[in-house]
């Protein structure tokens, strides 16, 4: 059982590539698809977040998709490693000089980079022998990162948006929000009075 | 041509019967009649040009829509008639012209250019309009006017992105007067030998090829020639980011841009972008002895 909730949480990341391949065959990507490729891959990397921290707060009532949670970080990693590949690879030619200017002038590469080196650990660490070596306690309290992770990545986000079209990225901060609301009262629940 | 991708809209489809028959006689000039063909002339360019659907389709014109794709789905809500552009400030014979006076008035010719977006792609287009110095000189500047401030159409029932109260509307743009009076700078009323679309801003827009896209306004109704140096819409949202010159320069960055290279709209990997767009030996006399950093 816990195989296919893990297998079926893998399926869904072939989704959105699946959607990208049907787009791209059918109707094009448009005027400039290694934008829309890279943007849609950041797109993907912060979705695949949002949907791994929904995982907790069903818990309650679909105990059974615990082990979907770590293949959905796993999902963001992929999709914003691949965000960073292409960036490297079709924006900056793996011109690791061009990279370094990047990441000091311009913020928003500055953010993104910050917040991948923080998904690095997370990904590293999300094996049940990392959890054992490093002690339940501890490893909760590295993987509580990822409320960072998410914020900053919003902050990515609405950074390299036109002057004032923060919707999108606003959304997805509201939403974190909310998840992370949730996640304080559940503890309220757990420890009243405190 | 006139029917292609279902999301491009043709001229007949954003503009009333009147225009529609008007631009039969367009396309008559495009068979020859009225507007000489860029091929080898003055500003002569060996480069590909960029597909029409992409040059249609992937364009910046908040007026219309913040995506790359909004301005060319909402074009059929912008109908670019009646219009007149005004022209005053500083001259000896201000005047107002409608749009079709004005696509009679001047000698149109087809001016292929290089277009450059602060965003670090690009695109070569072929574009029919007059240089904006025929119409100056009738206007006859006096001696105060030393710059050139442009106006966009004000209208959110045309252009509903202005309903957005985050942007100080109508879009303003400016040039000094030697560059307004340089003879690559055009005021443009079609491209590919067609009428504008909406989206490129029709009926009547700025191309300056040696300056970020952005200092091309669309959609102009008036110009005004003046003493000061005008304000211009990016240049006072976010004044570190669009300087009032911004000429294409590879060797000054925009804080969210490298400007080292740009994407060739079409192609994979980025190729070099050359400074004042390639045009250096056109323009550069006119900023000897400016310092290019600070003039950003
Ligand atoms: C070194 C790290 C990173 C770099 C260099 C980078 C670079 C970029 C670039 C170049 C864009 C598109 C800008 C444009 O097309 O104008 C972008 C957009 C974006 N990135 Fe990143 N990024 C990084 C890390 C991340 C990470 C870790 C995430 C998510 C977890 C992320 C999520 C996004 C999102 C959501 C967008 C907006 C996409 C859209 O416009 O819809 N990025 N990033």
């Amino acid at each position: 059982m816990t195989v296919n909730v893990r297998k079926a949480a893998w399926l869904l990341g072939l989704v959105p590539l699946g959607w990208l391949a049907v787009k791209a065959g059918l109707w094009g990507l448009g005027a400039n698809p290694i934008e829309f490729i890279i943007r849609f891959l950041g797109d993907w990397a912060l979705r695949f977040l949002l949907l791994c921290l929904c995982v907790t707060p069903l818990l309650r009532w679909l105990p059974r998709l615990a082990p979907a949670r770590r293949t959905l970080g796993l999902l963001c990693f992929c999709f914003a490693a691949s965000h960073i590949l292409l960036y490297l690879g079709l924006e900056r030619f793996f011109d690791l000089e061009e990279l370094w200017k990047d990441i000091v002038k311009r913020r928003y590469i500055t953010v993104g980079m910050l917040v991948f080196l923080m998904l690095v650990p997370l990904a590293v660490t999300s094996t049940n022998r990392w959890v054992k070596r490093l002690g339940f306690p501890g490893w909760k309290k590295l993987h509580r990162l990822v409320w960072l992770i998410g914020f900053l990545a919003c902050l990515h986000f609405a950074m390299m948006v036109k002057f004032y079209a923060y919707a999108e990225p606003l959304f997805y901060a509201g939403f974190l929000l909310v998840l992370l609301g949730m996640r304080f009262r559940a503890k309220d629940r757990i420890m009243p009075g405190h | 041509m006139l029917i292609q991708n279902r999301r491009e809209l043709s001229a007949a489809d954003v503009t009333p019967k009147s225009l529609w028959l008007d631009r039969r006689r367009f396309l008559g000039m495009a068979a020859g009649v009225a507007f000489a063909p860029a091929a080898g002339g003055r500003f002569g360019l060996n480069e590909a040009q960029t597909a029409r659907k992409d040059a249609t389709s992937y364009n910046n014109f908040l007026e219309l829509g913040e995506s790359k794709e909004a301005p060319a789905e909402n074009a059929h809500r912008f109908n670019p008639r009646p219009w007149t552009v005004k022209l005053g400030g500083e001259t000896a014979k201000p005047l107002t012209q409608d749009i079709e006076a004005l696509l009679k008035a001047f000698a149109l010719e087809e001016r292929v250019y290089r277009l450059r977006c602060v965003e670090a792609w690009s695109m070569v287009i072929p574009w029919i309009g007059f240089p904006l110095a025929d119409l100056l000189k009738k206007a006859e500047p006096t001696s105060r006017a030393k710059f050139v401030e442009f106006v966009s159409l004000h209208d959110s029932a045309r252009l509903p992105g202005q309903r957005n109260p985050l942007y100080p509307w109508p879009y303003r743009e400016g040039l000094r007067i030697d560059e307004a009076m340089h003879p690559l700078t055009l005021l443009a009323v079609g491209m590919y030998g067609d009428l504008l679309p909406g989206q490129n801003g029709a009926p009547i827009r700025l191309v300056v090829p040696w300056k970020y896209g952005f200092k091309s306004i669309k959609s102009v109704v008036a110009i005004n020639l003046v003493e000061t140096q005008p304000k211009t819409t990016w240049g006072s949202m976010q004044p570190g980011e669009y300087g009032f010159y911004s000429n294409v320069n590879p060797a000054v960055d925009h804080p969210r841009w490298s400007q080292k290279k740009e994407r060739r709209i079409g192609e994979i990997l980025k190729r070099d972008t050359l400074p004042f767009n390639g045009y250096a030996e056109q323009v550069a006399q006119m900023y000897a002895g400016m310092d290019l950093r600070t003039n950003y």
